[in-house]
């Protein structure tokens, strides 16, 4: 096998990254607030989602485990075969190009719509995938270690949470499910498909040095990641109280409401920095996977090339995506809860299913490498 | 990334394994000498060229002088009461007995030389070199060998304060011009055999010797055969400032980053050495060369490790700050004014706005022209002699400064923000940095103006990608922070007291000995103890 | 090396961006010499019924710099357009204005409450709300019986520009008497949105400085010399104007919302006819309850304070008459009582819940909310509402006694 990536990472880095993904959705248009109805107790929601989430990705990675030194693209085809698998390879190629793209239009439109009117989204969209596929062409090390410098925005944005406290009123919280459990599930798909993006550890994984870890750290990220999300929902409702629910982008608004000692107004831009550095990292890591994955898929000697390339793609594809913001918060609320985990478990239900079967009909067979740690199965599940 | 250290070394070292360092190559030819003392006295004046400067002093020696010798030296490179008394009155003395050449030569060279150094050669060349060295070369008729005295003895500057990095707390010792001496700064601090020094002599022409130093058992010998490698590769005709080599052995000739530390104290220097780096002391240079360097080695002052560590803490982390802003400012006030003029609170935007309402020029022309003058003056501040470098100070402050305002050519805003980049430029303890931040502030300027803090920030980020793929000998240039490394951010933005900063940087191999022994930390002693008995 | 292309990456993009730069002319730049900064937007209506707007624009070459006031110009200017929408209007002062009008420094939307005759406050926010520019943080003013633009023109000693003098009296009454209750738009858009809470918004009016001159038509500013203070409550319901509390009511409405920081509350002296005594009110915290059995919806208002002894028109030996001091602790008390009162009977009055009792229980009781939402109109006015005030009195300033007439 072709050494196309020779970075290896470390397991705390490898959480960076996750976190990293994780934040760019929460931070930037957080669409889980939006058009609900009981905005109140929304972390509710949030909280189904994440013990959802926790239990898909530790089935994910539990079973891209199995394969410790081969990238999902490179065991799909081992698993599936040459036709099915290079299909359910392209399907998550063709999902992670299409995430970065939709990342990047939310960043774009949030930028515009908050920041610069006049300016062009093309602009932003090209500065950042141009910036985030040249980070993708360093390989993986440069883009972990961008997000351990990116990860520390996480906690600060934490940190940033506290500030509006003066516009804070806990009372706003109540009352507690007044509509019934009905507006949380909604909630949580949106959640989930949002941590679905942690489909990318399939392409991680080979590279992590120590792969016992990897369990844990997952398991970290999605919990802080949450914590994040859940704190942030809390914040978002006792600032706004009720209209939470009617921002396009409440997480600006929220920093928006930081004023310091009435003097120093305005001051989002400096969270929306740190959110740009994520967003950029994120696009990063998705257009690496993409090129690396398709470079696999390929046969190609590397992977490089095809980075600058996949970054006008993305850039293409967030502009064609949406016409309008209309159109874009559509696909964030009522489009992506449906159509990214049938797209991603659909593809990893696949994999699960030939791998089962090829255990079964060919039980000693050598071209499957042997599991590492624990097989998958759902009854396993801590 | 160790892996990846490891097999860039191998790489090196593969390529050029063979080449012993310290051999000079080339134009060296071996040439025996004669027997004829006459034949070899004219080849070396003939290698001189009859230099009015080089002294062939006839000796008559052995018993009632049947001897003829010949010592050789360059007039001013030598110490001349060390020869005459170490050399020449010590072979005519003690010589009166022998009748023998070959005993008189060998008896001079064991036993009769009052010197602690002393060679031989039987090329001719050598012997010329030697001599050009500022050595001392005693012949003896009839045989074909010669005696390399060590009389080196040129005029060199007094040990003085380091100018380019003073302290207010810590040692007043600068590196020097002369090898020797600042390898004798450097051992009087690491008293302890394991400092070893490898020589080098690189220049073809100007023959320059080059000190490789490190700490044998600290220092990654990895790392240390990947710069022995680098210098013994290098192929100049002179080397006259550690500047020129750092641009031959740097891991990243086009980054405006430097990637090789350049300090001009010897307590930098073996402090760095304690931490497994080593250095490069280069003959002539009061400039020694540290690697691997790391990005936050360069905003270090010594003062830090000898001020109690709160103060070098928050000292550090004002230094970031003026780090930052340096590279940042104008940019800032660039973006700010043109595009988020909603960021500023309200009076300071009113003043602002009411300073820019006479100015002809866009902000980012009134920033770029500003910082050019300002650039402008700094220089000639270093060129001018001191005397008129006050006038230049003057003329930058009233007129550049006061009359500028006065005739409504840049605003107050932007003096002030000059005034503070500037300020904070000169904070950055090492100069190098503080060039390259200098010429990073440009671009950043068009880009603020291009897209407002969206375009610094890419401006930024691809700045920071850049950083992030730098690497000094291996080692990743922004280390302890990204990749991460938990165990070393005690010295990194704060400084952690003597007593906890127990470990090197990862990049040595052997983490076996800790820096400090544990639990030092002071206390006041136990309460029997402080019991006084007469009370 | 890997480092050279990224450093070859950098110096393409500085050139691409450079280029960008010089063809495209930027497109979100602002030269900051180039804008008029907006402080305050006032809002009435037209005479042919369009949305009049009022802009406050600071003059910064006027503000004075190092070398001292250039001039006796006054540091602001006032333009007034017209449009059918607060959009339109605002750009329709670009005709007005040689700069640019720039609105994120305002921090003052101003009402006039003709405004509101006929229509409600909604159409007026969109803007605001939607709009990146505006700060929410601003603050939301009516002024009641006069138009914004009077208010706008006003004057005032020491701080000439009224939006920055309108917040100097508006954070003074705040802490120094609690007779206004702070409303940035966010807050009045929180109370619009939530269930079971009508919004306010602080009180403004126009004090003519000199009675005789009539304030109609087209004046120059010389001519109106007219004075302007903050003060009282303009409560809403839904988004109509419906009525106003006055200074003592909005204080009332304080108590029970815990905004009360630092005021006096005067009363009848116990001990003297005639005579009255002033008490300082250092702190106080305010809380409700209510209850709903079945149909009937009681209140239960609860304000703790401390204070003390302010002034006594009449002495009193507090050595020899030590339940006086008791009695004026009753007295503060009861004042208290009263304003909280006349604050609630003045907003069942006006049919609007501007002090969440119906928050109260959609938060605590969502389901009981369900039922008695549609029916709050007519269940609010009939809240009966118990109130319990204490007041502890501490200290009594630096005299034991009063001076005394021999």
């Amino acid at each position: 096998m072709k050494q196309l990536e020779k970075g290896r990472i470390s397991s705390f880095q490898y959480m960076c990254m996750l976190l990293v993904v994780r934040i760019t959705a929460t931070t930037v248009t957080f669409p889980f607030m939006t058009d609900h109805e009981s905005p109140t107790d929304a972390w509710i929601g949030a909280a189904i989602g994440i013990v959802v989430s926790l239990v898909l990705l530790e089935l994910i990675v539990r079973f891209s485990l199995n394969f410790p030194n081969m990238t999902v693209i490179q065991y799909s085809q081992s698993v599936l075969g040459k036709f099915l698998g290079s299909i359910a390879a392209l399907l998550l190629i063709g999902f992670w190009v299409f995430d970065a793209a939709v990342a990047g239009r939310a960043m774009g439109s949030a930028m515009v719509n908050a920041f610069m009117p006049e300016t062009p989204v093309l602009v932003f969209i090209i500065v950042t995938a141009f910036l985030s596929a040249n980070g993708a062409r360093q390989g993986l090390e440069i883009t972990a270690r961008w997000s351990e410098l990116v990860a520390v925005g996480v906690v600060m944005s934490a940190l940033l949470l506290a500030l509006p406290f003066q516009a804070m009123n806990f009372q706003n919280l109540l009352p507690i499910l007044p509509y019934g459990i009905g507006p949380h599930l909604k909630r949580a798909a949106i959640i989930v498909a949002i941590f679905l993006r942690y489909s990318v550890v399939g392409m991680i994984v080979p590279y992590v040095h120590n792969r016992k870890e990897i369990l844990r750290y997952t398991r970290i990220a999605v919990l802080i990641s949450g914590a994040v999300l859940i704190a942030q929902s809390i914040v978002l409702v006792a600032v706004f109280g009720a209209r939470a629910t009617s921002s396009a982008v409440p997480t600006l608004q929220l920093v928006r409401q930081i004023t310091i000692g009435e003097f120093f107004e305005r001051i989002e831009i400096f969270p929306v920095t740190l959110w740009l550095l994520n967003n950029g990292v994120n696009m990063g890591l998705f257009i690496w996977a993409s090129s690396l994955g398709l470079a696999q898929l390929f046969g190609l000697n590397r992977f490089e090339p095809l980075t600058y390339p996949i970054g006008g793609l993305v850039t293409l594809l967030s502009m064609l995506l949406f016409k309008n913001y209309v159109e874009q918060i559509h696909y964030l609320i009522r489009v992506q809860p449906i159509f990214v985990p049938v797209l991603v478990l659909g593809v990893y239900a696949l994999l699960y299913a030939g791998f089962s079967i090829r255990k079964l009909v060919l039980p000693k067979q050598g071209n499957l490498e042997a599991p590492m740690i624990l097989e998958a199965g759902p009854d396993e599940i801590e | 990334m160790l892996r990846n250290l490891v097999r860039k070394i191998k790489r090196f070292s593969q390529s050029e394994r063979n080449k012993a360092p310290g051999e000079t190559r080339g134009t060296y030819k071996h040439t025996p000498l004669s027997h004829v003392l006459e034949v070899n006295e004219a080849r070396i004046r003939q290698a001189f060229g009859d230099s009015f400067d080089l002294v062939c002093r006839r000796v008559a020696i052995g018993k009632h002088g049947s001897i003829a010798a010949l010592v050789v030296h360059l007039n001013e490179m030598v110490n001349p009461q060390f020869v005459s008394t170490a050399i020449i009155e010590r072979i005519v003395d003690k010589t009166e007995h022998l009748t023998d050449p070959n005993t008189v030569y060998t008896q001079i060279r064991d036993s009769y030389l009052d010197l602690t150094d002393v060679a031989e050669t039987h090329d001719l060349h050598k012997v010329a070199y030697e001599i050009a060295n500022g050595n001392t070369c005693i012949l003896v008729q009839g045989v074909a060998k010669a005696i390399v005295c060590q009389t080196q003895g040129y005029s060199q500057r007094e040990v003085s304060q380091p100018t380019t990095e003073s302290t207010i707390r810590g040692s007043k010792e600068g590196l020097v011009e002369s090898l020797a001496v600042n390898l004798s700064l450097i051992r009087r601090r690491i008293r302890n055999p394991n400092l070893r020094v490898e020589q080098f002599t690189i220049g073809e022409v100007s023959q320059t010797p080059v000190a490789l130093v490190y700490i044998e058992g600290i220092a990654n010998p990895g790392i240390v055969a990947e710069a022995r490698q680098r210098l013994s590769r290098i192929k100049v005709d002179s080397i006259q400032e550690s500047g020129q080599l750092e641009e031959f052995i740097e891991d990243a000739p086009l980054s405006p980053f430097p990637t090789l530390l350049r300090t001009e104290r010897p307590d930098r220097v073996t402090g760095n050495l304690l931490e497994g780096r080593f250095a490069i002391i280069t003959d002539g240079s009061p400039f020694a060369l540290i690697a691997p360097a790391t990005f936050s080695m360069f905003l270090t002052a010594p003062e830090d490790y000898f001020e109690r560590f709160f103060a070098g803490s928050v000292i550090r982390l004002l230094r970031y700050l003026a780090f930052l802003l340096s590279l940042t400012l104008p940019s800032l006030y660039v973006a700010i004014t043109t595009f988020h003029q909603e960021l500023l609170p309200t009076p300071l935007i009113l003043s602002i706005a009411a300073q820019r309402n006479q100015i002809p020029f866009p902000a980012v022309v009134e920033a770029i022209l500003m910082e050019i003058v300002f650039e402008l003056l700094r220089e000639a501040g270093i060129r001018l002699p001191v005397i008129l470098g006050q006038a230049v100070s003057i003329i930058g402050a009233l007129v550049i400064g006061e009359a500028a305002l006065r005739a409504g050519l840049v605003s107050a805003a932007m003096v002030v923000v000059v005034a503070l980049t500037g300020i904070s430029s000169f904070v950055t303890p090492i100069f190098s940095l503080a060039i390259s931040v200098r010429l990073l502030r440009f671009p950043l300027m068009i880009l603020a103006s291009a897209l407002g803090l969206f375009g610094i920030l890419a401006g930024l980020a691809s700045m920071l990608t850049h950083l992030l793929t730098l690497r000094s000998f291996g080692v990743p240039y922004l280390e302890p922070i990204a990749p991460f490394v938990a165990g070393e951010q005690r010295d990194v933005v704060f400084r952690a007291p003597w007593w906890a900063m127990n470990r090197r940087p990862r990049f040595v191999e052997e983490q076996t000995d800790k820096r400090v022994a544990p639990g030092q930390i002071p206390r006041p002693p136990e309460p029997e103890q402080t019991k006084d008995p007469g009370r | 090396m890997k480092s050279n292309k990224a450093l070859r990456l950098t110096v393409y993009l500085i050139a691409i961006m450079s280029l960008m730069w010089a063809a495209s002319g930027c497109w979100s730049r602002r030269e900051i010499e180039d804008l008029a900064f907006v402080m305050a937007i006032g809002v009435d209506r037209s005479p042919s019924g369009n949305i009049q707007m009022t802009a406050q624009f600071a003059k910064p070459e006027a503000m004075g710099s190092a070398e001292g006031p250039k001039s006796q110009e006054k540091p602001f200017w006032v333009a007034t357009t017209e449009g059918h929408t607060m959009f339109e209007a605002f750009r329709n002062l670009g005709y007005i204005s040689p700069k640019r009008p720039y609105l994120p420094h305002n921090n003052f939307y101003i009402f006039g409450e003709d405004l509101f005759r006929e229509m409600g406050i909604k159409p007026f926010l969109d803007l605001i709300n939607r709009d990146p520019e505006p700060r929410l943080t601003a603050r939301i003013s009516v002024v009641k019986g006069a138009t914004a633009k009077d208010l706008l023109q006003a004057e005032f000693e020491g701080m000439p520009m009224s939006a920055v003098a309108l917040r100097g009296i508006m954070n003074h009454l705040t802490k120094a008497w609690g007779t206004i209750h702070e409303t940035t738009i966010r807050d009045f858009l929180d109370r619009m949105e939530s269930e079971g809470i009508e919004p306010i918004a602080m009180g403004a009016e126009v004090i003519p400085f000199e009675p005789d001159i009539e304030i109609e038509g087209e004046v120059s500013r010389e001519q109106i010399k007219a004075r302007a203070t903050l003060g009282g409550t303009a409560v809403f319901k839904g988004d109509y104007l419906v009525g106003w509390l006055d200074n003592f009511e909005t204080r009332g409405l304080n108590w029970i919302l815990g905004k009360v920081n630092n005021t006096v509350v005067e009363f009848p002296h116990p001990g003297a006819e005639d005579k009255r005594v002033s008490v300082e009110i250092l702190r106080a915290t305010g809380s409700f309850e209510v209850q709903v059995e079945d149909e009937d919806v009681r209140a239960f208002i609860e304000v703790n304070a401390v204070g003390n002894l302010g002034c006594i028109q009449e002495p009193v030996d507090f050595i020899k008459q030590p339940e006086v001091w008791t009695q004026f602790e009753k007295g503060a008390e009861k004042a208290i009582e009263d304003e909280i009162a006349r604050a609630v009977a003045a907003l069942q009055r006006l049919g609007s819940d501007a002090v969440g009792f119906g928050q109260y229980i959609f938060r605590r009781k969502p389901k009981e909310w369900e039922s008695l939402k549609h029916r709050w109109d007519e269940i609010f006015p009939a809240i009966g509402v118990d109130i319990d005030v204490t007041v502890h009195l501490r200290g009594m300033g630096v005299v034991l006694k009063s001076a005394e007439t021999k």
